[in-house]
C-alpha cells in the first residue's frame, strides 16, 4: 500500500467520524419518511455502506507482497 | 594523329580543370570538360573518349561511379581511365584500380609526368 | 417445544461444530487449509455479534430506538484504519509469538510480569459480565422455547442455566485447550465460528423476513402503523440528549473491536495471512451492517403486536414466531441466538485461558524450581489441565455473576460496561505500536487508574442497585463528600451513566500514560521492544536471526527445558529443523546465542513471554545486555543486509562500469576515426589548391610566350589559390587552438552593434560582388555584454558569407536582427538563400561536414568556419543552431549570454 492509499484511508477514518456525529448527524435527525421509511435511518445505512464501499475501493489493489513500511 | 584522341577532364575544382584543359589542347587532343560525374555520363555517351582524367572526390556521382560505368559496359573497352586525387591513401588507390582504372597518380603531380603518361595512353589507343 | 428435545437438538448442533472443526483440522494437516482464506476469516470476525447482538439489539431498538446502531457503527469508523492499525499488530505478534492481549502489552514494556497480570486481571474482570450474558440469553431462549417460566430457581441444581453452563464448560475445553503451544492456530475453532456466523446471519434474516413481509407488508406498512403511536414515533429520531451518549457508544465500540480478548484472538492470533486482512476490512463491517437491517422492522413489529403486554423486548425474536405458532422457525431463532453465544464463549475462554496461563500460571510456575522438578516430563499436561480448570472457573463465575447481577440489567448495558473495561487497554497498545517513548510506568500507572475509575464510576454503581451497597453512596458520595459521587464525578452531571464512567476513566487512564512516559525512563529490554514494535516493519526480517539474549546455555539443558513442556520428541524435531534452517551446530556443548533465543520464543508461545523470559534464564546464565548492544545486533543484521545491498550494487556499478569504459572506448575510436578523417581532409583540402598551383606555375615556366592576358589569368588563379590555401592554414590552426582550450578569449565590453558595423565593412565587396541586400535591427535597449570582440566580428563574418554564399545573385536578401531575450542576446542571421535539408542541420557544424556526404554541394572555402564559429559561440556560453528548408532560406540563430563572467 502506498502513502497515497495510506492517506486515503486516514482520511475516510475522518470522513466517517465527521458523518456519524453531530453537527452533521442532526442535519438528518429529524422525523420525516421518505418512501415510508425515517429519512434517519435511510441516511444511517446509506453512510455507512459509503464508508464500506469506499474502504473497499481504497484497499481493493493493494498488494502486500514485498512491501514494508 | 592525336587530334583524333579525345581527352575527357572530369573534375569539381574550377582552377584544375582550366589548367588541364589548357595543357592538354596545346598537346593537342581534342578536349572535354565536365565538372561532375554525371556531365561526364553524357560527354562519355556522346563522344566516347579515348582517355578520361578523373578526379575522384566530386559532388552527385563520384569518380568510383564513372569508372565503374565505363570499365563494366562493352561499348568502352578501349576507354582508358587515369584517377587524379587527393586522396592519398593506398587504400584509395586500391579501390581505384581495382575498379578497372588504368592509371592512379596523385595530386599535386608535375604537369611533364602527367602529359608523358597520356601521351603513352593515347598511343596505345591509336 | 419440549425442553427434551430442545437439549437433544442443541446437542446436534453442537456435534455438527465439532465435525466441521476436524474436518478443518484434517484439511490443515494435508495442507489444504479450510480457513485460509479471506471470506473465512471475515466470517470468524463476525464472532463480535454475540447474543447481545442478536436479542439485545432488538430489545435496545424497541426501548431507545436508533442507539443500539452506535455498537455496530463504531467498528466501521476506525474500519478504514485496519490496515495501518492490525497489520502492525499482527506483524509484531507473528515475530514475537504473541498470542493474547495480555502478553502484547507486556511484551511491549519490555516483557514485564505486573504488566501483564493487571491486564489478564482486568480483562477478567471485564469479560465474565459478557459472559454471563451470554448464558442469560441461553437460557432465557431456552425457558421461552420450551415455554418454562421462571427464569431463576432458587437452588443452582434446579436451574437449567447451570446445567447449560456446565455443558458450556465440556463444550469449551474440548474445543479451546486441544493444544499446548497457544500461537498455534486453532484452524478447527475458526472454522466452526465462521459456520455459527453463518447460522446467525440465517436465523436473524429468517426471522427478519418474516416479520417485516410475512406478519406486515415490508418496511413501509410497519413505519405507518408504528408512527400512529406516539410511543413509537420517538424511536425514529435520537432525542437530543442521547447525541453525547451516542459518540460515547461509537467510540467505545471502536475501540473494542481491536482489544476484545475474543476480536483479538481472531484477528491477530488466527489471522494466516496479512492479505486476508483488505477483504474483512469491508466484509466484516457489511456483514454487521446486514444483520441489522432486521432489527427496526423486528423492534416495531413486537411493539405493535404486544402492546398490551408485558413481553421483554429482549425476548421479541422468540416471542413472535411463537405468537404465531410457528416452532421451526422459533427453534431456528433460537439456534441462532445460541450460536452467537456459544461461539463467543468459545472464542472469549480460549483468549482468557492464555491469557490467564501465560500471565498468572506460568510465571509462578516457572519462578518456582521445586514445583518443575516435581513435575518433570509431565509440565505439559499439567499446564494443559490448568487451563480446563481456568476454563470452568470462567463459566462458573459467569454462572455466579449471572444468578446475582446481569439478571437485573439488559444484555446491552452489561455489553457495554465489558466494553469500558477493555477500552482501558487501548492507550497502551496503541501508544505502544506508535509511541517509541511510552514507558512501562506510564502504561501501568494509565491502565491501573483507567480500570480503578472504571471500577468506580461503573461496577459500584451496579453493586448499589443490587444492594451490596447503600444507595446513600450514590446519592451523597462515600463519606458524603458530594464531588465524590460514583455516578457525577467531580460535580460532572448531565452525562449518562456509561459515558460519564468512560470519560473519566480514559481521562485518568490517558494522562497518566502520558505522563509516566515522559517523566519515566524505560529500562534496558523495554526500550529494545519498544524499537522493536513501532519499527516493526524495519526489523521483522533481522529480529529471527538477531540476537535479543546473550547468555551462555547448554545445549542439552535447553533440549531438556523444551521437553518438559512439548515432550521430548516433538522439542527435538523442532531443534533440530531449527538448526539446519541456520545452519547452527547441536552438537556443541554450549548452545549459540540464537538457540538460546528460538527456545525462548518458542517457550513464549506456549508458556507467554514474561514466563519464558524466567525459564531460559534458568538454564542460562544471562550476560546482562545493554541497550546499546541490541541496538547494534539489530543493526548489524541490518548493516549485513545493507552492505549486502551494497555488494549488489558495487557489481551492479561495475558492470555498468565495463559497459561505460566500452563506450568510452568505442567513442575514442570514434575520435581517432575522426582525427584520421580529419587529417586525410586536411590534407585533400591543401591538395586541391596545391595541384593547381603546381601546374599553373610549371604552364607559367614552360610556355614564356603565353597570352597577356591568360598569363595574368594565370597569374591571379595562383594568388587566389595561395589565399586559399593561407586560409585553411590559419583556420585549422584556430580550430585546433579552440578545440583544445588553449585559446583563452579576451573579454571586454562590446556593443554588439559596433562589431555588426564593422563585420560588415569587412564583408562588404563580397556582398557587392553578388549583388546582395543586407539589412540589420538592433534593439534600442540592448545592453552591451561580455566578449571578444575579434572573435564575435569573425562568427558574424563566417555567418554572413555563408549566407551570402547560398544567397541568389541580385535577389538575394540578409537581415540581421538582434534583440534581447533574458539573459541572454539574441542574434538571428536570415537568409533567402538556397537553404539546406533538415537531415544536414547537425552536420553543417562539423569540420568539414562534407567528408560524410557527397552528394551535398561542397561549400566554397575550407568547410571549417562553420565549425570555428560554433566554437566561438560555445566559448561564450552561448548556443546556435539553423533553421532552414530547402529552397526557402536559412535561419540561423545564436544566443549569447549578457552577464558573462570573464573566468572561463
Amino acid at each position: 500500500m502506498n502513502s497515497t492509499q495510506k492517506a486515503t484511508l486516514i482520511v475516510l477514518c475522518g470522513v466517517a467520524i465527521l458523518l456519524f456525529n453531530t453537527p452533521v448527524l442532526s442535519i438528518f435527525n429529524i422525523s420525516t419518511f421518505v418512501g415510508g421509511i425515517p429519512v434517519f435511518y435511510l441516511y444511517l445505512f446509506g453512510a455507512w455502506l459509503f464508508i464500506i464501499l469506499a474502504t473497499a475501493w481504497v484497499v481493493r489493489r493493494t498488494n502486500n507482497e514485498a512491501e514494508n513500511e | 594523329m592525336l587530334s583524333n584522341v579525345k581527352v575527357l577532364i572530369v573534375d569539381d575544382e574550377p582552377s584544375i580543370l582550366m589548367s588541364l584543359e589548357f595543357l592538354m589542347k596545346k598537346e593537342g587532343y581534342r578536349v572535354f570538360i565536365a565538372r561532375d560525374g554525371e556531365e561526364a555520363f553524357d560527354i562519355i555517351k556522346s563522344e566516347i573518349p579515348d582517355v578520361v582524367l578523373l578526379d575522384i572526390m566530386m559532388p552527385k556521382v563520384d569518380g568510383y561511379q564513372v569508372c565503374q560505368f565505363i570499365k563494366s559496359s562493352s561499348e568502352y573497352t578501349h576507354v582508358k581511365v587515369i584517377f587524379m586525387s587527393a586522396k592519398s591513401k593506398e587504400a584509395d588507390m586500391k579501390k581505384g584500380l581495382e575498379l578497372g582504372a588504368d592509371m592512379y597518380i596523385f595530386k599535386p603531380f608535375s604537369t611533364r609526368d602527367l602529359l608523358n603518361k597520356v601521351n603513352t595512353m593515347a598511343l596505345s589507343t591509336i | 417445544m419440549s425442553s427434551g428435545w430442545i437439549i437433544c437438538l442443541s446437542l446436534v448442533y453442537l456435534l455438527l461444530l465439532f465435525v466441521i472443526a476436524n474436518w478443518a483440522e484434517h484439511r490443515s494437516l494435508i495442507k489444504r487449509s479450510l480457513v485460509n482464506n479471506p471470506y473465512v476469516y471475515a466470517l470468524s470476525l463476525a464472532v463480535y455479534c454475540t447474543a447481545w447482538t442478536f436479542y439485545g439489539s432488538v430489545g435496545r431498538a424497541a426501548e431507545t430506538g436508533v442507539d443500539f446502531l452506535s455498537v455496530y457503527i463504531g467498528p466501521t469508523l476506525v474500519v478504514p484504519l485496519w490496515w495501518i492499525v492490525f497489520r502492525k499488530i499482527i506483524r509484531i505478534c507473528k515475530v514475537q509469538r504473541i498470542t493474547n492481549i495480555a502478553d502484547f502489552i507486556s511484551a511491549r514494556y519490555g516483557k514485564n510480569r505486573s504488566l501483564g497480570v493487571i491486564v489478564t486481571v482486568l480483562c477478567l474482570l471485564g469479560i465474565i459480565p459478557y459472559i454471563s450474558i451470554q448464558l442469560k440469553a441461553i437460557t432465557s431462549s431456552f425457558l421461552i422455547l420450551s415455554g418454562e417460566t421462571t427464569a431463576v430457581k432458587s437452588s443452582f441444581w434446579e436451574d437449567q442455566s447451570f446445567y447449560i453452563a456446565l455443558a458450556l464448560i465440556v463444550f469449551a475445553i474440548l474445543f479451546g485447550t486441544r493444544k499446548l503451544e497457544a500461537n498455534e492456530r486453532h484452524e478447527g475453532l475458526v472454522a466452526a465460528i465462521a459456520f455459527e456466523s453463518l447460522v446467525k446471519l440465517f436465523a436473524f434474516s429468517a426471522i427478519g423476513v418474516f416479520v417485516t413481509y410475512g406478519i406486515f407488508n415490508g418496511f413501509g406498512d410497519i413505519v405507518s402503523r408504528a408512527s400512529t403511536v406516539p410511543d413509537l414515533r420517538k424511536i425514529f429520531v435520537l432525542p437530543e440528549a442521547q447525541t453525547g451518549s451516542w459518540f460515547w457508544h461509537c467510540f467505545l465500540a471502536a475501540i473494542a473491536i481491536l482489544f476484545l480478548p475474543r476480536q483479538f484472538q481472531v484477528t491477530v492470533v488466527e489471522n494466516v495471512n496479512e492479505n486476508h486482512l483488505r477483504k474483512a476490512q469491508w466484509l466484516f463491517p457489511l456483514y454487521l451492517l446486514i444483520i441489522n437491517i432486521f432489527v427496526m422492522p423486528i423492534a416495531l413489529g413486537g411493539k405493535l403486536l404486544f402492546a398490551n403486554s408485558n413481553v421483554k423486548a429482549d425476548n421479541f425474536l422468540l416471542e413472535i414466531p411463537l405468537y404465531f405458532k410457528q416452532e421451526g422457525l422459533a427453534f431456528l431463532t433460537y439456534l441462532g441466538g445460541f450460536s452467537a453465544a456459544t461461539s463467543m464463549i468459545i472464542v472469549e475462554c480460549t483468549a482468557l485461558t492464555v491469557m490467564f496461563s501465560n500471565n498468572l500460571l506460568m510465571p509462578l510456575l516457572v519462578s518456582r524450581p521445586g514445583w518443575q522438578e516435581r513435575l518433570g516430563q509431565s509440565t505439559g499436561n499439567f499446564v494443559i489441565t490448568a487451563r480446563r480448570l481456568f476454563i470452568a472457573v470462567i463459566i462458573l463465575l459467569a454462572y455466579v455473576y449471572y444468578r446475582n447481577v446481569s439478571d437485573r440489567y439488559s444484555l446491552v448495558s452489561v455489553g457495554m460496561v465489558s466494553f469500558a473495561a477493555v477500552a482501558q487497554l487501548a492507550p497502551a497498545a496503541i501508544g505502544g505500536i506508535f509511541w517509541k517513548r511510552a514507558s512501562l510506568v506510564g502504561a501501568i500507572g494509565g491502565i491501573l487508574m483507567g480500570g480503578l475509575m472504571w471500577l468506580y464510576t461503573l461496577i459500584i454503581p451496579s453493586m448499589v442497585s443490587n444492594g451490596f451497597i447503600s444507595t446513600d453512596f450514590l446519592s451523597y458520595g462515600p463519606a458524603y463528600i458530594h464531588w465524590l459521587r460514583p455516578e457525577a464525578l467531580f460535580g460532572l452531571e448531565g452525562m449518562d451513566n456509561l459515558s460519564h464512567g468512560v470519560f473519566w476513566s480514559l481521562l485518568f487512564n490517558v494522562s497518566f500514560y502520558i505522563w509516566g512516559s515522559l517523566n519515566f525512563k524505560q529500562s534496558a529490554s523495554e526500550h529494545n521492544q519498544a524499537a522493536l514494535f513501532v519499527d516493526i516493519f524495519k526489523y521483522d526480517t533481522s529480529y529471527e536471526s538477531s540476537v535479543a539474549w546473550r547468555g551462555k546455555a547448554l545445549v542439552s539443558d535447553l533440549t531438556s527445558l523444551l521437553g518438559k513442556f512439548f515432550g521430548q520428541v516433538r522439542s527435538e524435531r523442532a531443534l533440530n529443523l531449527y538448526a539446519r534452517r541456520n545452519k547452527l551446530n547441536l552438537k556443541t556443548r554450549y548452545a549459540s546465542p540464537q538457540l538460546v533465543n528460538y527456545t525462548e520464543k518458542m517457550l513464549s508461545g506456549a508458556i507467554g513471554a514474561a514466563s519464558a523470559r524466567i525459564v531460559v534464564s534458568s538454564v542460562a546464565e544471562e550476560e546482562q545486555i545493554t541497550v546499546n548492544e541490541v541496538i547494534d545486533i539489530l543493526k548489524t543484521s541490518q548493516e549485513l543486509r545493507l552492505v549486502n545491498q551494497e555488494l549488489t550494487r558495487k557489481s551492479l556499478e561495475l558492470e555498468q562500469t565495463t559497459t561505460k569504459l566500452q563506450q568510452a572506448n568505442e567513442l575514442l575510436k570514434i575520435a581517432d576515426q575522426q582525427k584520421d578523417d580529419f587529417l586525410s581532409t586536411v590534407t585533400h583540402e591543401i591538395r586541391t589548391p596545391l595541384t593547381s598551383i603546381r601546374m599553373l606555375s610549371e604552364i607559367l615556366q614552360t610556355n614564356p610566350d603565353l597570352e597577356e592576358n591568360q598569363r595574368s589569368h594565370f597569374l591571379n588563379t595562383v594568388i587566389k589559390e595561395t589565399d586559399r590555401l593561407t586560409r585553411l592554414v590559419n583556420e585549422v590552426l584556430d580550430l585546433e587552438r579552440f578545440e583544445s582550450g588553449r585559446y583563452l578569449l579576451n573579454f571586454e565590453t562590446v556593443q554588439l552593434e559596433d562589431v555588426i558595423k564593422e563585420s560588415l565593412n569587412a564583408i562588404e565587396q563580397l556582398a557587392k560582388d553578388k549583388s546582395v541586400k543586407i539589412q540589420y535591427s538592433v534593439e534600442s535597449t540592448l545592453p552591451a555584454i561580455e566578449g571578444d570582440r575579434d572573435r564575435l566580428m569573425q562568427v558574424f563574418i563566417n555567418l554572413i558569407s555563408n549566407s551570402i554564399k547560398f544567397c541568389y545573385p541580385e535577389i538575394g536578401i540578409i537581415k540581421i536582427q538582434v534583440s534581447q531575450n533574458y539573459p541572454t542576446v539574441r542574434i538571428q542571421i536570415i537568409d533567402n538563400g538556397i537553404g539546406i535539408d533538415p537531415q544536414f542541420h547537425e552536420l553543417i557544424f562539423d569540420k568539414f561536414y562534407q567528408t560524410t556526404d557527397q552528394s551535398i554541394r561542397k561549400p566554397k572555402g575550407s568547410g571549417l568556419g562553420l565549425a570555428i564559429t560554433k566554437k566561438i559561440i560555445e566559448l561564450h556560453q552561448g548556443t546556435i543552431k539553423i533553421e532552414s528548408k530547402p529552397e526557402q532560406g536559412a535561419t540561423f540563430t545564436f544566443e549569447i549570454p549578457i552577464g558573462q563572467t570573464k573566468t572561463i
